[in-house]
C-alpha cells in the first residue's frame, strides 16, 4: 500500500511487482476463510495458521501494516483459543480490518485486478467450493452496493454478518437492540411493520436466528417477514440466502 | 555460477505462496532451492540429497517447524544447518530456535531482501 511499504530496495519492488496479484488472490482467500472460521469456534487452531500464514507473507512483501494487523489477529485468535470470548470479538475486527487493508492493496496495484476474483488459490487448507455459487461474484456489478440492515442484541454475531456480506459485495449495517426488545414477539412485528412503512423502496425482511427452522418458520409467518434463515447452516449458507433475496427483490 | 556449484537451499514452508517468493529470490541470488509443503515431502525431498541450508517454517497445520527440525537433527542425524523461518516475534523465534537446539532463525517480518542477506550471511556468501 502506497506509504505503508519498508524501505526494502529493488528486490521487495521486484518481487511486490511479481506476486502482487498471486498475494491479492491468495490474502482474499485467507481472509474469506477466516470470516467463516469467526463461527466456528471448535476450529480456531485453522484461523491461527489463516492470520499467521497471511502475516508471513504480507511481510515478505513489504506489507508491514497488513503483516501487523494479521499478526495481532492470529494472537487474539491464539487468546480466543485459551478461552476469552472478548478476544474472538478482537479478533472479528482485527479480520474485518484485513479485509479493507486487502482492498486497499488492490486499488493500490492495478484497476484490471481490483474486481474481487471467483478462484482464489486455494492454499494447503482450502474447502472444495466446486459448484457452489462464489459470494465474491454475486454482487460484482457496476451499480451501488445494495444496502443490508442487520437487526442483533449480539454485536459479535452482529460483526460476523458483517463482514460477511461486506465480502459478498453488499453494504451491510449493524444495529444492536436491546434482548428484551426483540424477544417480545409483538414488538418484532411491529418493527417489521415500521421498518416497511419507512422505507422508501420495497424491502425484503429476512429474520435470522440460532432457533429451531419449524420455530423460526413460525415466527417469520406471525410478523409477515418475507423469509428467514437458521444460523446453523453456516455463515456461508446464510449470505448465499441473503443474496438470493435480494435477486428476487430486484425482480 | 553452474548449476551444481550452487549452494543448495531447502525450504519448507506451509505457504505455496511463500515458497514461491522464497524460491524465486533465492534463486536470483544465485542459489539452487529445493522446497516442500509439508513434513512427508520434506523426508522425500531431504533425503539422500546434499544440502547446505534448511529453512524450516514453524507454524503449519497439523505441526510445528521447530519439532520438525528437532526430529531431523536428533532421529534421522541430519548435519545440514537449520535456521527457523517464521513471522513470530524475534524473541519468540529465538526462544523456540534455542528449544529445538537448531542453529538460529530468520524473522519474515524483515523481509524479503533481508532473507536473502540473512542466507548469505549464514552461507559465507555475504
Amino acid at each position: 500500500m502506497p506509504g505503508d511499504a519498508k524501505p526494502g530496495g529493488s528486490l521487495t519492488d521486484q518481487m511486490r511487482t511479481r506476486f502482487g496479484p498471486r498475494f491479492l488472490e491468495t490474502a482474499r482467500a485467507r481472509v474469506r476463510r477466516s470470516l467463516e472460521l469467526l463461527g466456528k469456534p471448535t476450529e480456531t487452531e485453522k484461523l491461527v495458521t489463516e492470520l499467521h500464514s497471511l502475516a508471513g507473507e504480507a511481510a515478505m512483501l513489504g506489507l508491514q501494516s497488513l503483516s501487523d494487523t494479521a499478526r495481532k489477529g492470529e494472537e487474539q485468535a491464539k487468546e480466543w483459543q485459551k478461552g476469552s470470548t472478548t478476544a474472538a470479538l478482537y479478533c472479528a475486527r482485527s479480520v474485518r480490518a484485513l479485509s479493507q487493508q486487502v482492498e486497499e492493496f488492490a486499488a493500490s496495484i492495478d484497476a484490471s485486478v481490483a474486481a474481487p476474483l471467483a478462484n482464489a488459490d486455494p492454499g494447503p487448507s482450502a474447502e472444495a467450493a466446486a459448484g457452489k455459487p462464489s459470494p465474491d461474484t454475486a454482487a460484482a456489478t457496476d451499480e451501488a452496493p445494495r444496502k443490508v440492515l442487520i437487526i442483533d442484541d449480539s454485536r459479535l454475531a452482529g460483526d460476523h454478518l458483517c463482514d460477511a456480506l461486506g465480502s459478498a459485495g453488499l453494504d451491510p449495517r449493524l444495529a444492536t437492540a436491546r434482548e428484551d426488545a426483540l424477544a417480545e414477539l409483538t414488538q418484532l412485528g411491529e418493527l417489521c411493520v415500521a421498518l416497511r412503512s419507512k422505507a422508501p423502496r420495497p424491502v425484503y425482511i429476512m429474520l435470522i436466528s440460532g432457533m429451531s427452522e419449524p420455530e423460526l418458520a413460525r415466527r417469520a409467518e406471525e410478523v409477515e417477514a418475507d423469509g428467514y434463515v437458521s444460523k446453523h447452516v453456516g455463515i456461508e449458507r446464510v449470505v448465499e440466502q441473503v443474496l438470493a433475496a435480494l435477486q428476487e427483490l430486484a425482480k | 555460477m553452474a548449476a551444481n556449484e550452487r549452494k543448495r537451499i531447502l525450504i519448507c514452508d506451509d505457504s505455496h505462496l511463500m515458497l514461491d517468493m522464497a524460491k524465486e529470490a533465492l534463486e536470483r541470488a544465485g542459489y539452487s532451492v529445493l522446497v516442500a509443503q509439508d513434513f512427508s515431502q520434506l523426508a522425500n525431498v531431504q533425503e539422500g540429497q546434499s544440502l547446505d541450508l534448511i529453512l524450516m517454517d514453524v507454524q503449519m497445520p497439523e505441526l510445528y517447524g521447530d519439532d520438525v527440525a528437532m526430529v531431523l537433527k536428533e532421529v534421522r542425524g541430519v548435519r545440514t544447518p537449520i535456521y527457523l523461518l517464521s513471522s513470530l516475534s524475534a524473541e519468540e523465534l529465538a526462544e523456540r530456535a534455542d528449544e529445538a537446539d537448531v542453529d538460529g532463525y530468520i524473522c519474515k517480518r524483515d523481509g524479503i531482501d533481508a532473507l536473502v542477506q540473512k542466507v548469505k550471511e549464514i552461507l559465507n556468501d555475504g
